[in-house]
C-alpha cells in the first residue's frame, strides 16, 4: 500500500481541505514512520527535548486508539507536536515539489520516507549538538579505522550506523554474554572523554582531524584488546552519555561552593543576547547569527591567539545554548538582584577559564568582543531598510 | 491550541498548499517555453527514489549547452552549496559544486515544476561563479559540513547517482554533456603542510634545548630538587600561598611563613596564562642557579602544587620563571621574585 502517494493523489485540486478521515490515515502513517525513526536513532527513550520538543519528559503517553477511527486524540503531546512539525516540513512546505514528483512517478512514498528522515536528522543535529558531534566524530574515526584495516564490519551498514557490527578481526568470535561485554566496553569508552574534552565540543573546522586521530588511537587500543564483536551503538551511546555528563557538570557547584562574585555575569549577558527564544531570533535566525559571528571572528584583525580564544569561547557558548539538557539562564530574571538562585545556573568564570584553557582575565574582554559582534549581527540580520544582508557564499533559508 | 484544533489547521493549510501549487503550475504551463531558461526548476528522470531536482543557472544563445545544478532538500549545506528558501520554488539546497553542462534536449518541458524568483537566481548565479573560481570559502559551519560523513553520504547516495544517471541517459542520445570541474577549496596558511613542518621543527629544536638545560644541573641542585620533591610526603606544618602566573599584580603581596612552618606550599594557578603547546617552570636561586624545573606538556587544568622546604626558602631570594612554547616560539610568560618573609 502506498499510503502517502494515495493521500497526495486524493487531495482536492480546488484547495478543499482533506477529509478528517483521509487526513487521519496520513497522520497515523506519519506517526508510525516517526516512531520507527525515533527508535532507529535511539531517541525513543530520551527526552523529547533532544529533538526540540520542550515541556514533556517522554514520548510515551496513554494510547487511546487511532485518530482515523474517530477515537479521541492520543494524549501524547510530545509526539503530536513532532508529527505536526514533520507534517508541515514534509507536506505543506514541499507540496509543490511532491505534486510535481507525483506527475512523473507512480509511487513517491520512498521520497516521503526520505523527507521524514531528513526532518529527523536536522532536528536531532540542531537540538542535540553534543550528541551529534560525538556521533559524527566517532563515525568518522570508525570509518577511517575500517578503511585502514584496524576494524572490520561483520554485519550491518558498511558505512557505519548504530547497528553496524564491528570487530578487530574477521574471525572474532562472541565471548561471554553480550550484556557483560557491552558493560565492559562502556566502562572503557567512558574514559575516552578524558582527552577528548573540551576540544570535541569547542573545536570547529580545522581541529576535527586531531580529534578523529585521538579517537582512532582509542579504537586501535580497543582492537588490540580483542574484545569480540560489538555494535557501533555500544561505542557511541556511552561516549555520548559521558560527554553530556561532563558538559553538564560545568554548571554544578555542589562540591565547589561558588562565591557570588565568581558567577560569570558576562556569560549570562552574552547568552541572553544570543538565546534563540529571546524573542528576536527564531531558530533559523539563530543559525544565521552563528554564521555571522563565525565570519566576524574569522575576519577579526587580531592576533591568532585572541582569535583562537574567541572561536573557543563562541563555540562553547553556542554549544551550551543549544544543549537540551542544560538550558542557560534565561534573560527574563532580574539583572540587578544577583540572587543566588539565578547564579546557580551560570558557570563560574574560573570553571570556564579552566575548561576552555583561556586566561581568566581575558574572559571579560572576549565577552565584550563577542557581545558587540552578536549585536552587530543581529542588526544585520534584522535587515537595513534597503533589504541588504550579510555577505558570504550562502544565504540561509528563512 | 488543542491538538484537534492544530490538526484542523493543518488540514486547511494542506488545502491551501495544494491550491497554491496548482495555481503556480497553471501559470507555468501557460508560459511554457520549449527551451530551458535560467531559474527553471526541473524534475528529470523517473527514479522513484531520487529526490534530486535540477535548477538551470545559465542558458540561452550565449551559453550552449545550458548549465544546471542538482538541488534537493537535505538540510546540510556545505561550502559549495547554496541554501535557498525561494518564495516560488520553495526550500532548496543547490549543489553548486556538482554543476553540469547538459544539452537543452535533456530538459523535458513536462518536468519543469517551478521557476526561481529573480533575486534567488541572481544570488545562485553569483555564488556559482564564486564556487567555480574557488573564491567561495563558506562559513565555519559549512566547512564543518564538508567533512561530515552524513553529508558525504548524501552526495554519494543521491546527488552523484542522479548526475550519473542523467549523463548516461544523455549519452545514449549522443547529447553533448560534460561535467564541470571545480577547483578544490584553497588551502589556508594554517593548513599548509610546509608551514606546519617549519613550526614543528622549531618546537623540536626548542624542546631539545630545554632538555640540555635540564641535564646541566649541578649535583647541588639535584639535592635541592630531592628536598623539594617531598610533595607527596605528609606534612602537617605548612604555610600556603597561591601565585597567579601571568598576573604579576595579583600575587604581589609578600608570602608570610610562620616561624614553626617547615614548608611553604605554593599553588601555581594557570588561569591567567595563555594557552600554549607546552610550558617550562623554573625556580632559580642565587646567581640564577636552577633549583627546580618542570615541563608541562599542556595547559594544566588544575593548579600545579610546589612544596618548598624551609631550608630552600632560607637560602635567599628565589625567582620563578615560566616559559611557554606558544605557536612554535619560546616565550617568557612570567618572571617574578618570590617575596617570602620568614
Amino acid at each position: 500500500m502506498e499510503v502517502f502517494t494515495d493521500y497526495l493523489r486524493s487531495l482536492d485540486p480546488r484547495g478543499e481541505p482533506p477529509s478528517a478521515e483521509t487526513f487521519g490515515v496520513a497522520w497515523d502513517a506519519l506517526r508510525g514512520v516517526l516512531i520507527n525513526e525515533l527508535k532507529r536513532r535511539g531517541l525513543w527513550h530520551l527526552p523529547p527535548s533532544y529533538v526540540g520538543i520542550y515541556g514533556c519528559h517522554s514520548w510515551q503517553g496513554r494510547d487511546s486508539g487511532g485518530f482515523a477511527a474517530g477515537l479521541p486524540i492520543r494524549p501524547q503531546p510530545a509526539l503530536n507536536e513532532l508529527i505536526t512539525d514533520c507534517y508541515t516540513f514534509v507536506f505543506i512546505e514541499r507540496m509543490e515539489s511532491l505534486r510535481a514528483q507525483l506527475r512523473r512517478k507512480a509511487n513517491i512514498d520512498g521520497l516521503v520516507f526520505l523527507s521524514v528522515r531528513n526532518f529527523m536528522f536536522e532536528r536531532q543535529r540542531r537540538h542535540d549538538p553534543l550528541g551529534y558531534r560525538v556521533f559524527a566524530a566517532l563515525r568518522s574515526a570508525v570509518r577511517a579505522a575500517v578503511d585502514g584495516g584496524e576494524l572490520y564490519v561483520l554485519d550491518g551498514d558498511p558505512r557505519i550506523g548504530n547497528n553496524t557490527l564491528l570487530a578487530a578481526s574477521l574471525a572474532s568470535a562472541e565471548a561471554g554474554d553480550r550484556g557483560s561485554r557491552e558493560a565492559a566496553l562502556a566502562a572503557l569508552v567512558e574514559k575516552w572523554s578524558d582527552d577528548l574534552l573540551p576540544e570535541l565540543v569547542t573545536t570547529r573546522g580545522r581541529g576535527h582531524r586531531a580529534i578523529q586521530e585521538k579517537l582512532r588511537q582509542h579504537l586501535r587500543r580497543l582492537a588490540a584488546r580483542s574484545a569480540g564483536p560489538f555494535v557501533f551503538k555500544s561505542l557511541v551511546d556511552p561516549l555520548k552519555s559521558e560527554v553530556r555528563r561532563r558538559w553538564a557538570s560545568i554548571l554544578e557547584h555542589a562540591d565547589d561552593p561558588l562565591p557570588i562574585g565568581d558567577v560569570d555575569r558576562d556569560y549570562s549577558r552574552v547568552v541572553s543576547q544570543v538565546w534563540p527564544d529571546a524573542g528576536f531570533e527564531a531558530r533559523e535566525s539563530f543559525e544565521k547569527l552563528v554564521d555571522c559571528v563565525d565570519e566576524g571572528v574569522e575576519r577579526l584583525e587580531d592576533d591568532d591567539k585572541t582569535r583562537r580564544y574567541l572561536e573557543t569561547l563562541w563555540c562553547f557558548l553556542i554549544a551550551r545554548i543549544a544543549d537540551p539538557d542544560d538550558l542557560p539562564a534565561r534573560p527574563a530574571a532580574s539583572e540587578s538582584t544577583g540572587e543566588r538562585a539565578r547564579g546557580e545556573d551560570m558557570p563560574s568564570r574560573r570553571k570556564i577559564a579552566r575548561l576552555l584553557r583561556i586566561p581568566r582575565s581575558r574572559l571579560p574582554s572576549l565577552y565584550d568582543v563577542l557581545g558587540r559582534m552578536v549585536q552587530d549581527c543581529r542588526d544585520v540580520i534584522a535587515g537595513p531598510p534597503d533589504g541588504g544582508g550579510r555577505s558570504g557564499a550562502v544565504e540561509e533559508r528563512e | 491550541m488543542s491538538d484537534r484544533d492544530l490538526r484542523e489547521r493543518l488540514r486547511r493549510q494542506t488545502g491551501r498548499a495544494v491550491a497554491e501549487s496548482i495555481g503556480k503550475q497553471q501559470v507555468l504551463d501557460r508560459a511554457l517555453q520549449e527551451a530551458p531558461q535560467p531559474g527553471d526548476v526541473f524534475i528529470l528522470g523517473d527514479d522513484p527514489e531520487s529526490p534530486v531536482e535540477w535548477v538551470v543557472l545559465e542558458a540561452g544563445p550565449e551559453v550552449e549547452p545550458p548549465i544546471a545544478v542538482p538541488a534537493d532538500t537535505h538540510p546540510m549545506a556545505g561550502s559549495r552549496d547554496l541554501a535557498l528558501d525561494d518564495p516560488s520554488a520553495g526550500p532548496l539546497i543547490l549543489r553548486l559544486g556538482q554543476a553540469t553542462s547538459l544539452a537543452a534536449g535533456v530538459f523535458d518541458p513536462s518536468g519543469r515544476r517551478g521557476v526561481l524568483e529573480p533575486e534567488s537566481l541572481a544570488l545562485a548565479q553569483r555564488t556559482y561563479r564564486q564556487v567555480k573560481s574557488g573564491e567561495a570559502r563558506g562559513s565555519v559551519r559549512q566547512r564543518e559540513i564538508d567533512v561530515d560523513p552524513a553529508y558525504e553520504d548524501w552526495l554519494h547516495d543521491f546527488v552523484e547517482p542522479a548526475r550519473e544517471a542523467l549523463r548516461a541517459a544523455a549519452g545514449g542520445d549522443g547529447t553533448r554533456e560534460r561535467l564541470l570541474a571545480f577547483p578544490e577549496r584553497p588551502v589556508t596558511a594554517s593548513q599548509d603542510p610546509a608551514r606546519r613542518m617549519v613550526s614543528a621543527r622549531w618546537v623540536h629544536a626548542l624542546a631539545a634545548a630545554l632538555v640540555l638545560v635540564t641535564l646541566g644541573l649541578s649535583s647541588w641542585i639535584v639535592s635541592q630538587q630531592r628536598q623539594i620533591a617531598r610533595l607527596s610526603r605528609p606534612s602537617f606544618n605548612l604555610s600556603i600561598s597561591e601565585i597567579y602566573l601571568g598576573d604579576v599584580e595579583r600575587s604581589a603581596e609578600p608570602m608570610f611563613v610562620p616561624r614553626g612552618a617547615t614548608d611553604l606550599l605554593l599553588y601555581l594557578v594557570f588561569d591567567e596564562v595563555d594557552s600554549c603547546e607546552s610550558y617550562d617552570l623554573h625556580l632559580l636561586g642565587r646567581r640564577d642557579q636552577e633549583i627546580w624545573g618542570q615541563t608541562l606538556a599542556s595547559w594544566p587544568a588544575d593548579d600545579v602544587n610546589l612544596m618548598l622546604p624551609r631550608s630552600v626558602l632560607e637560602q635567599g631570594p628565589l625567582t620563578l620563571k615560566l616559559y611557554g612554547i606558544c605557536d612554535g616560539e619560546l616565550e617568557l610568560l612570567d618572571e617574578r621574585q618570590l617575596r617570602i618573609q620568614l
